[in-house]
């Protein structure tokens, strides 16, 4: 049925007349994706400047109940890794399969490392239960950091008592929300790499057709874009 | 041989291949990603929801006919109400008209074989199925008495039902974002040969606008109910006043997306206006461009008002004043757009068939909704008619008065392309007189009751107000009367209706150069596109009256 | 293989990202996330939110222009991407522009308050005033500050 009307090279869809059409509307799709992501992630992040507005020293609180360092680690982790997107979109335009294989397995090897400190950070806040809303039930180890966390930030000697630090409940609560879902976002694209790996393998990309490795990249670095603002935003708090 | 053959083809045309013989098998319904099946199936899915929220409002009105309890517990009545709300808005008016409509035309308007991610487009339906369900599982589980706008803290006290509720949003979301990432990318890059931007037909046009605010908001809408749930389940203190949070930011992340969906709603609606007026009147639209760019226009700047919902919710006064200074811009790509039809109009060749009527009804009641939104954008008068019947009477001559007489007209309209039968012009004309004079019967009463300070959502209600309140329910049968025997016009089309021919409006739009029903790849061979949707004057008198382009069949012989 | 920055009508004609300046562009993003942690250490105050916000989007620019390529892509797919910035600053800005003129926050109280009343602001709920919210008991024993 599709094949009457069509020529081209095999990668064509059907409904595509030319290769350059089928780049193009995939393209526009993802930044648009891309776009929608970025209001996705708004409401976390117009949250976390109204609220920290407000309760600056409870944010401030909140903020050394998290450890830097770790975040740190992260941050240059998936750095790295943006750039090894970047790599293999670029080795897989020159159609050098092989080197796009071991970029892409670079990438993926970043976003594991990623989520292992993610989750020693994560169990940490289990282990002394500094977690959010309900869930809250400090250890006699989470309420020495809750204890050390104020007396190390700003504010909070002077204000009274039990007020703003109970807002330090919200701020984990957003804390969890926000690395929550750009950690699902890395596992989602930990799967699509993954998936785009196993096909380039398999010899499907080509100098004339590599537009799923561009447009994994793509998701890729906007999962870094979002975590270049949560760093500073969650871990380093004035 | 050979001959007797064509002649057996020529005379039973269902022979003819198009999208719906072409292959039979339920799987083929279920799997296929054919933008025009799925089309259908989202027709169906969301006519069903129509009927479904209808009957609801229905039950509403049943029981406001008499002051106090009448057949139903206050309880019942809140999840009735609630229920209608939210049927009718996430799974009725937003997929409608671009998932339905949008999904079978617009491709088609664009001379291209389908929607740039076919498979997407069958994935994004079966999301919305997946939030129906959902949204079902919801209404079972428990009893959803927060009205649609699920505002803190009702929600957050409300059992957890809500948390089922407002997964069903999320997902919902998720089914028109990805119709409205197709639709662009479709718009952008599948356009036949000579179809420029500026011979665009009008109803890609608004489909167009309406992804793109789709693609800024649903996104938002999202996020909000995910954190609503969040903490609904686990009290983190967001928008929840006794946790610490604040309930006016929900109502703020909430209307950022609603007030831009109440534009989602109803570009698509009158971008088949202008298919209707242009058909019906033989002219071009008149000012093109300008109602092009008024679609655009009212998609973002709908942005920019979301506060004149809050006026009365403990908002800065600041804030308030600068909201409903900005909500008034929004009459004036409206108002381009209600000049410019009634300037096709003027000299225009008009004949009155149903599809016409359908359009003539949209400018009329559209224009009493947009004008009574004025006194509630402005400060003062809003603090009298906030929450009032006013209120409602307002939205549902927008919502039901504009976009359900825009998708009943565009369906008359485009119903012969899709399905290859005529309907009963008598009975749709009938039927149209009940929906109008019952819509009217009504929300005019409405209008009067909330100026004399009924409040909305009210169960019972003081005996001052009752005549009114008895003759709305009576226009709500009627009205009720009205969708009925539309379906069962319909319904009797499909079982006996007459062979429609291939241009039976005898309309210059794109989408009639096919065959009836259109070929399985929309056109045999990609169209190349001389002219705009709406220069009768460059159409010859075949191509109007008698049918398609002919040398698009040719061309496949 | 040469580089076009343009299509041709049938072929997509890619820009191809050297190595070396991909390589630049990651030391940057390095340097820069040393620079923010840095301004973090010293303890900037009141500035600390506004330098990291300057530097962080100076790294998502980096990402954006050279390792999305958006110095190469089509002008309508950048002003998409860009342009929903846009409309997540009016959601802040019109929102900020509302919670920050609704109320102060009253420091004996911790709650907010209207700023010409003197009541509680709409939107801070009673049980809260009322201190019968406490998730954390300990520090109104005076357990810490010190």
């Amino acid at each position: 049925m599709a094949t009457d009307a069509h020529h081209g090279p095999e990668f064509l869809a059907h409904h595509f007349d030319r290769p350059v059409q089928q780049f193009d509307a995939a393209k526009l799709g993802m930044w648009t994706f891309l776009a929608q992501e970025i209001l996705f992630f708004s409401g976390i992040f117009v949250a976390y400047l109204l609220f920290r507005s407000w309760y600056p020293e409870a944010w401030s609180l909140g903020s050394r109940l998290l450890d830097w360092r770790m975040g740190t680690i992260n941050t240059f982790v998936l750095l790295i890794s943006s750039f090894t997107a970047a790599q293999a979109v670029a080795t897989a335009q020159r159609g050098e399969r092989n080197k796009t294989t071991v970029y892409l397995a670079i990438t993926l090897i970043c976003a594991g490392i990623f989520m292992v400190v993610k989750y020693f950070e994560y169990s940490h806040k289990f282990h002394v239960g500094l977690l959010p809303g309900s869930l809250f039930n400090p250890t006699e180890e989470g309420w020495a950091e809750i204890a050390a966390a104020a007396a190390n930030s700003h504010g909070m000697e002077s204000a009274p008592a039990g007020t703003y630090a109970n807002h330090v409940r919200s701020y984990i609560g957003l804390y969890f929300m926000a690395t929550g879902l750009h950690g699902i976002h890395v596992l989602i694209g930990m799967g699509v790499i993954t998936w785009v790996m196993i096909r380039n393998i398999k010899g499907e990309f080509t100098s004339e057709f590599w537009t799923p490795v561009d447009l994994v990249a793509l998701y890729w670095h906007l999962v870094d874009l979002i975590w270049i603002y949560l760093f500073p935003f969650m871990y380093l708090i004035d | 041989m050979s001959t007797a053959a064509e002649a057996t083809a020529a005379a039973t045309a269902d022979q003819v291949p198009n999208y719906l013989n072409h292959e039979r098998s339920i799987k083929s319904w279920l799997f296929t990603v054919d933008h025009k099946r799925i089309g259908l199936m989202y027709l169906v899915a969301t006519f069903a929801a129509l009927l479904l929220g209808g009957f609801m409002a229905l039950l509403v009105r049943t029981e406001l006919m008499l002051p106090g309890k009448q057949w139903m517990s206050a309880d019942t009545y809140n999840q009735v109400f609630t229920l209608h709300g939210a049927i009718m808005v996430f799974l009725f008016i937003i997929p409608a008209i671009p998932g339905g409509l949008g999904n079978f035309f617009l491709p088609i308007m664009l001379g291209a074989k389908d929607v740039a991610f076919p498979k997407l487009n069958l994935f994004s339906f079966y999301i919305y199925v997946i939030g129906s369900v959902l949204a079902i599982v919801a209404i079972l589980s428990g009893h959803i008495d927060t009205g649609w706008t699920f505002y803190t803290p009702y929600s957050t006290r409300a059992d957890n039902s809500v948390l089922w509720m407002t997964m069903a949003v999320f997902v919902l979301g998720f089914s028109s974002i990805l119709t409205a990432v197709n639709f662009i990318a479709t718009v952008h890059t599948m356009r036949a040969p000579g179809l420029t931007w500026k011979r665009l037909p009008l109803f890609v046009w608004g489909a167009y606008a309406t992804s793109v605010v789709q693609i800024l908001a649903t996104p938002v809408l999202a996020i909000t109910v995910l954190m609503l749930f969040v903490e609904k389940a686990f009290e983190i203190g967001i928008f929840d006043p006794s946790l610490g949070g604040d309930p006016i930011l929900f109502q703020h992340f909430f209307w950022f997306y609603s007030h831009p969906a109440v534009y989602i709603m109803i570009l698509p609606g009158m971008g088949i206006v202008n298919e209707l007026i242009a058909t019906f009147s033989r002219r071009a639209i008149f000012g093109y461009m300008f109602v092009a760019m008024s679609s655009i226009a009212l998609g973002l700047l709908g942005f920019l008002v979301w506060g004149h919902h809050m006026f009365t919710s403990g908002m800065s006064e600041y804030s308030a004043m600068v909201f409903s200074a900005l909500t008034m811009l929004v009459a004036i790509p409206s108002g381009v757009k209600i000049f410019n039809w009634l300037a096709t109009l003027y000299g225009g060749s008009i004949s009155l068939q149903s599809p016409m009527l359908y359009a003539l009804a949209f400018i009329a009641l559209f224009t009493i909704g947009g004008l009574t939104g004025l006194p509630l954008a402005t400060l003062i008068t809003d603090i009298h008619l906030h929450d009032t019947y006013f209120v409602v009477a307002h939205f549902h001559y927008v919502m039901v008065g504009g976009t359900v007489i825009a998708f009943l007209g565009g369906l008359h309209y485009w119903w012969p392309k899709m399905t290859g039968k005529m309907y009963s012009e008598t009975l749709a004309r009938i039927a149209f007189t009940l929906v109008f004079v019952g819509f009217n019967t009504t929300f005019l009463t409405q209008f009067v009751l909330g100026s004399q300070g009924m409040p909305r959502r009210y169960f019972d209600y003081q005996d001052q107000f009752q005549p009114l309140h008895m003759t709305s329910s009576f226009g709500a049968y009627i009205l009720g009367l009205g969708i009925v025997l539309i379906v069962w016009m319909f319904v009797r089309s499909l079982l006996k209706g007459e062979r429609a021919p291939e241009n039976p409006w005898g309309s210059a739009g794109f989408e009639w150069m096919t065959t009836t029903p259109p070929d399985p790849h929309n056109f045999p061979v990609t169209p190349v596109i001389e002219r705009g949707p709406y220069d009768y004057d460059l159409c010859t008198e075949e191509e109007l009256y008698t049918g398609f382009r002919k040398d698009l069949e040719a061309k496949k012989a | 293989m040469s580089h076009h920055d343009h299509n041709d009508d049938y072929h997509v004609r890619p820009h191809i990202s050297s190595t070396k300046q991909n390589l630049a562009v990651l030391f940057g993003l390095f340097i820069l996330t040393g620079l923010t942690v840095g301004a973090y250490r010293i303890h900037l105050g009141d500035a600390n939110l506004a330098v990291a916000v300057i530097i962080a989007t100076v790294k998502a620019s980096l990402v954006c222009y050279y390792f999305m390529h958006l110095k190469y892509e089509k002008a309508f797919n950048t002003l998409f991407f860009l342009g929903s910035l846009l409309f997540l600053l009016i959601f802040l800005g019109y929102t900020a522009n509302d919670t920050e003129y609704r109320a102060d926050v009253d420091p004996d109280w911790g709650a907010r308050v209207d700023r010409r009343r003197g009541d509680p602001a709409a939107g801070t709920g009673a049980a809260f005033l009322e201190g019968e919210f406490s998730p954390i008991p300990t520090l109104q024993e005076g357990e810490s500050g010190e």
